[in-house]
Formats: structure tokens, C-alpha cells, sequence
């Protein structure tokens, strides 16, 4: 069994307008996802800006009213707040955010900051927190004069790691992790980086891997959904989407890194602008009259794309004439 | 490799800022050239002072609280010794610069056209019949698909990508010929990113400009850049023409910062950490290698006591003689790749 399964999960911001001020009609963010995170995986979920991918993460942090659609941890429903209560499910998933310095708080000191979690959910003596708010400074590899000192003194590779150490201390089973990189610089976001895959290896957490860099995501995450516009568009495993993408806005997002390899950039260059160019010819393929992305069908027990039935197969067909 | 077409020769510029009452170098002694015709990328992580530099050619600093020395060679003109009348000459007409947010750089209560007319009105006589077709010409060469609409609306009417566009469209109203674009894309999507990056490579191509490109993403040097110039802790490091520093780069700096990007082949591996932290403005060692306390491995008689830039390949220069004994700690003994 899936450690969360997400089904049909929507969030609806109402827009009122006029001399009621009736809700009128509503922003979309999140409309109709669903997917499942195993336990001790790393799950990413990619898209632009705008996509709705903090929203869902969000959702099931619970922070977020759904508006429809359930979330099961357990078996029960967590969008309901009893459920969560009855589950402690505040106590089993944790979040690191993207920006370290406005998520922790400038007039605590660290010691009090990763305490908070345990303070919360634990009820330890004073020693034993100590030494346990210790031991996840270890963890993430700072000093035990870092206890004392606040937020502002640290720099942003080292506050993000005080993130990850408030985010571990309970034990969680899953963090979301909303962009934890993406503000940092290429060192110290390797650094993190490797931290995230230590404790994961260590505590079999899971992850929800919030990010639009498909590069990181690559680098951690197994499976891999990529949304757009409120909507999956595609999932499947790290294999399948790096390898074998099908919707046309996974290929563009794919053809859009910039590749480090200087040999290849004019061919690289090309095969973007060819996808472009597919992308502003055949939009109407990929998309419903609505602009919308279509339900997800399956192709291969990992790999499910958001296109007609028939034009998913059609498509897979002609990847796995490429492969053979 | 000073030649006639280095119509921006940066001489041993350092820029140092006031920290109680001591002044602290930003940047020291930089020396770079760009040509007509080329994109030249400045690399370096937050704090190398890549910004600072941008700024410092740019005449943007206040007097009261920097220390400027050395020579920004503009076509014969030594910039840094223009007054602040002297220096609008050339800020927008000869050089433009794209920053890094657009949104802050819009005045939000200016329609779009008379924010890309206001430059044409410091620097031309055209008519305000010529300006306006100027407006739309421009906002067309940067790819905006309706210039007459574009040019009525205002800066929160429009997209990220948009609004990008119009920063350039206003960098490059008076064809400058040099054009300073910091971290132009940082703040977008990839595939909005991409486009710009195109725009900007098609305007250097139409007005033979020649680009200073800033930015921390080594992808988007690769892909975009003719030469790079490193930077780490206020000094270039490497510089070469693009394939150079990234087929061969020599620097253990640049070797690390791409050894330490998510690759393709590496997934299950971890990634390579740069030991230690970046010093400080206050704390940076006055000589000596400022790489060497984060490549601890190295013994100290590889680098140099005032390390210097040497030629390895015919414009590919590397700071310090290190580069010659680094290897990473992992392939000590092997042959160095």
C-alpha cells in the first residue's frame, strides 16, 4: 500500500466580483490530480510557475483548504481535520521551504527553532532535547555552538540545512519539500542535496520533491509527475520521462535545460526550436477544445500520459519503435 | 590580446566598499576585453562580485561609499573618469542593462511605450511619430507578438517573460554597443528563459553589440556564451572562449562547480561538495590563493604567494599554478582526467 495516495485532488480559489460580491467564478489551481507516494521514495513533482505544484504540496502538508478530493494516510481521509488529529498526522509529514530565511524565525535562537517540532509532539525533558536537537545538527552536519546563535548568522546553505534538521525531528514519514535548492547556490545546493539522500537513506523518509528544475529533479527523484496548469500531464519513472517523454509540454520542459555540454549546442538549440515548432503546430492534439489537459491514460504499468486513448497509444507505439 | 575590434577594455579595475570606515575590495583587479560581436559570460556564485562589476562599468556606485581604481576603456573614453554628466552620455545610448528583475526595473505607472520612448528622449531627436514606430519595431525584434497592444498596457498587465522583453527592448532602443545583461533570466521558467536567451543572441547577431552576460548558471553559458570569464571571491579565475573552459577547464574552482551539477550519469552517486564557505569581504586573505583553504589537499607550495594569470592555450588563462597539481580527492594517484 502507497504510503499517500492523492485521488482527484482540486483547489478552487472562488474570484467574486460585482455588487454582491458573488463568487462568479473560480481560479482553478489544482484540478483533478492524483497520485501515489510509496514510502521511503522520492516523489518530484515539476512544472512552470504557476502550475499549481506548491498548491498541491500544500494540500497535503494541510495547509491548504481542498475543495475536493481526498488524501489517504492510513486508510483515512486527511483533508479532514479530525483525521488528522486521530492520525498525528502534523507529527508524521514536516515541510522545508524554499526560502531558509523567512521560514525560520530571526528572533529564536537554533536551538529553539528545531526544538519547536519536538516541544510540539514529544514532551522530552530538558536533557534528552538537548541532546536530541544535538544529534540533528549532527545529522546535517553543523556545530554544537550553532545552538546558540539565530538565523541571521548562518549562511543560506546553512540555514537551509536547519530547515531540513527542524523538518527530520519528529521522525516524520514524509517531507515536502517545496524548492529547497532552487534559491541556493550550485555548491551548497549540492550540499543540501546530499543531505536530503542521507537522512532519506538513514530515517527511509519519503520526499515530495517540489521543483521546476528538472536537472535536480533528475538527480533525485524516482518518480516523477510533471504539471501543468493545474493538471498532471504526465507520469512515470525518472526512465520514462527523461527517455521516453510523450506530452508535448514534458518535451518542451525537457528541450529547455540548458545542457552544459558546448559541443552539442547547436544541435541541441535545434532540437528545441523543433519542438517548438511541433508545440505551436499540433497544440490542438494535446490539449481539449478548452485548452485543458485530458484525463491521464496508461501506457506501461509506470508511465500514464494526458492525451486521448488512442493518440496515447499511437504515441507510445512510435517511442518504442525508437527504442527497438 | 588586445586587438582593434576590443572596443571595452576593463584594466585592472577593483572596486572596494565601505565597511565601518575600512574600505574592503569587491572586486580586485579585474581585467577583461569584449569584442564587437561576442557574448562574454561572467560566472561566478552569489557574492563573487559579478554584479559588483556589472555595476562598476556602469557608473553606478556612490562615490561617498567606494573606492574605484583602474580603467574602463569605452571606445577611447576612460569611464571611470566621467562625471555623472559626462556618464549619461553613454548609460542607455552606447551601453544598455538588462537586470535581473523585471518587474522592479518597470515604472508600474508608465504605460510600456513611454517607458521605451523615455530613453529615446534623452539620447535621439527623433519625431514622436518616428519614436513611436521605433516603439513598435523594437518590441517586434524582441518577439512580442502584438506591439500595438503591448505598447498601451502596463508593466502588471503583462508576463514575466514580457516584462523581460520589454527590459531589453528598452536596453536596445539606441543600439548600444555594449549591451550588460545581469542574471537576465534567473527569475523565469525555462522555456521562457530559452526564449530570451534566443532574443538576446539574435539582437548581438542585428546589432553586432557585443554582450556581457551575468549569470550562475553554467547551462546557460554553455549554451549562450562565446567566452567566460570565472569569478571567485572578487578575482576572474579562468577565462577562455566557451568550449575551452568547458572541455578542458583547468582551474580547480571551475572543475569543481561542474563537477558538483546534477548530471545525467550521477543520480545514485552524491554530489561533490566544495569544502568550506566562501570568505567573507573583511576576512579575505590580502595575498595568496583565496581558493586554497577549500581545496585543503593541496599542498600550499602548488599556489602561488601572489598567483597570477597564465596562458595554457591561446586565450585560455588560469589563475595561480595550482591547476598544474589539482586533482580531486577521490582520484588522487589516477591520472588526472
Amino acid at each position: 500500500m502507497s504510503l499517500i495516495e492523492i485521488k482527484d485532488l482540486k483547489v478552487h480559489y472562488p474570484i467574486r466580483s460585482g455588487f454582491w460580491n458573488r463568487i462568479t467564478d473560480s481560479v482553478r489551481a489544482v484540478d483533478g490530480v492524483s497520485f501515489n507516494i510509496e514510502a521511503g521514495e522520492t516523489y518530484g513533482l515539476v512544472g512552470e510557475s504557476g502550475s499549481g505544484k506548491s498548491t498541491t504540496g500544500k494540500s497535503v502538508v494541510g495547509l491548504e483548504k481542498v475543495t475536493s478530493g481526498s488524501i489517504l494516510y492510513k486508510g483515512l481521509d486527511i483533508t479532514k481535520a479530525e483525521n488528522r488529529r486521530k492520525l498525528d498526522y502534523n507529527h508524521d509529514v514536516q515541510m522545508i521551504f524554499q526560502d531558509s530565511l523567512s521560514s525560520l524565525n530571526p528572533r529564536k535562537r537554533i536551538e529553539d527553532i528545531i526544538a519547536e517540532p519536538l516541544r510540539n509532539f514529544e514532551h522530552l525533558s530538558k536533557d534528552d532535547e538537548k541532546l536530541r536537537v544535538l544529534q540533528l545538527l549532527n545529522i546535517v552536519g553543523l556545530d554544537a555552538d550553532a545552538l546558540y546563535k539565530y538565523p541571521h548568522q548562518f549562511s543560506g546553505g546553512q540555514r537551509q540545512r536547519i530547515g531540513v534538521a527542524r523538518a527530520v525531528a519528529t521522525n516524520p514519514k514524509l517531507i515536502i519539500a517545496d524548492e529547497p535548492v532552487s534559491a541556493l547556490d550550485l555548491s551548497v545546493q549540492a550540499q543540501v542535496l546530499n543531505f536530503m539522500k542521507k537522512i532519506q537513506r538513514e530515517f527511509g523518509i519519503s520526499y515530495l520533491f517540489i521543483s521546476h528544475d528538472l536537472g535536480v529533479v533528475r538527480h533525485m527523484c524516482n518518480n516523477i509527475a510533471i504539471m501543468n496548469r493545474g493538471r498532471l500531464v504526465e507520469i512515470g519513472t525518472r526512465d520514462d520521462i527523461y527517455n521516453h517523454p510523450l506530452h508535448i509540454y514534458t518535451k518542451r520542459l525537457l528541450a529547455a535545460i540548458p545542457e552544459t555540454n558546448v559541443n552539442s549546442r547547436e544541435a541541441h538549440r535545434a532540437s528545441r526550436l523543433a519542438v517548438e515548432e511541433v508545440y505551436r503546430e499540433q497544440r490542438s492534439k494535446y490539449y481539449d477544445e478548452q485548452g485543458e489537459a485530458y484525463p491521464l491514460v496508461q501506457v506501461t504499468p509506470t508511465h500514464a500520459v494526458a492525451l486521448p486513448q488512442n493518440v496515447a497509444q499511437q504515441l507510445a507505439r512510435q517511442e518504442g519503435e525508437v527504442q527497438a | 590580446m588586445e586587438t582593434a575590434s576590443n572596443f571595452l577594455n576593463i584594466k585592472d579595475v577593483s572596486t572596494a566598499f565601505k565597511i565601518d570606515g575600512q574600505y574592503y575590495d569587491a572586486i580586485s583587479h579585474i581585467n577583461l576585453q569584449v569584442q564587437h560581436d561576442e557574448i562574454l559570460a561572467i560566472v561566478g556564485e552569489s557574492g563573487c562580485g559579478k554584479s559588483t562589476l556589472a555595476t562598476t562599468i556602469m557608473g553606478l556606485h556612490d562615490p561617498a561609499e567606494t573606492k574605484i581604481s583602474g580603467e574602463v576603456d569605452f571606445e577611447g573614453t576612460d569611464l571611470l573618469k566621467l562625471d555623472e554628466q559626462g556618464y549619461n552620455q553613454f548609460r542607455g545610448a552606447k551601453i544598455g542593462m538588462i537586470f535581473q528583475d523585471p518587474l522592479s526595473a518597470l515604472n508600474p505607472l508608465k504605460r510600456i511605450e513611454e517607458q521605451i520612448s523615455e530613453v529615446m528622449d534623452y539620447h535621439t531627436d527623433l519625431s514622436a511619430e518616428d519614436k513611436h514606430k521605433r516603439v513598435l519595431e523594437l518590441l517586434d525584434q524582441v518577439g512580442i507578438v502584438n506591439p500595438q497592444r503591448t505598447a498601451r498596457q502596463f508593466p502588471h498587465e503583462l508576463s514575466g517573460g514580457m516584462r523581460q522583453r520589454v527590459i531589453i527592448a528598452i536596453a536596445i532602443a539606441c543600439k548600444p554597443d555594449l549591451i550588460i545583461a545581469d542574471e537576465p533570466t534567473t527569475a523565469l521558467d525555462v522555456t521562457i528563459q530559452a526564449q530570451i536567451l534566443d532574443v538576446l543572441r539574435d539582437i548581438q547577431k542585428e546589432n553586432h553589440a557585443g554582450i556581457i552576460l551575468i549569470t550562475h548558471d553554467l547551462g546557460v553559458v554553455a549554451e549562450t556564451a562565446d567566452r567566460v570569464a570565472v569569478m571567485y571571491a572578487g578575482q576572474i579565475v579562468e577565462q577562455g572562449a566557451v568550449e575551452q573552459v568547458f572541455n578542458t577547464p583547468e582551474h580547480p574552482y571551475t572543475r569543481s562547480l561542474l563537477r558538483s551539477m546534477p548530471q545525467r550519469d550521477n543520480e545514485n552517486d552524491d554530489l561533490y561538495v566544495i569544502q568550506g564557505n566562501v570568505p567573507s569581504l573583511q576576512k579575505m586573505p590580502a595575498t595568496g590563493d583565496r581558493f586554497a583553504p577549500r581545496i585543503p589537499w593541496v599542498p600550499a607550495e602548488a599556489h602561488e604567494k601572489n598567483p597570477t594569470m597564465h596562458e595554457v592555450a591561446p586565450g585560455h588563462e588560469v589563475r595561480c599554478t595550482c591547476y598544474k597539481h589539482f586533482q580531486f580527492p577521490d582520484e588522487q594517484g589516477s591520472v588526472k582526467a
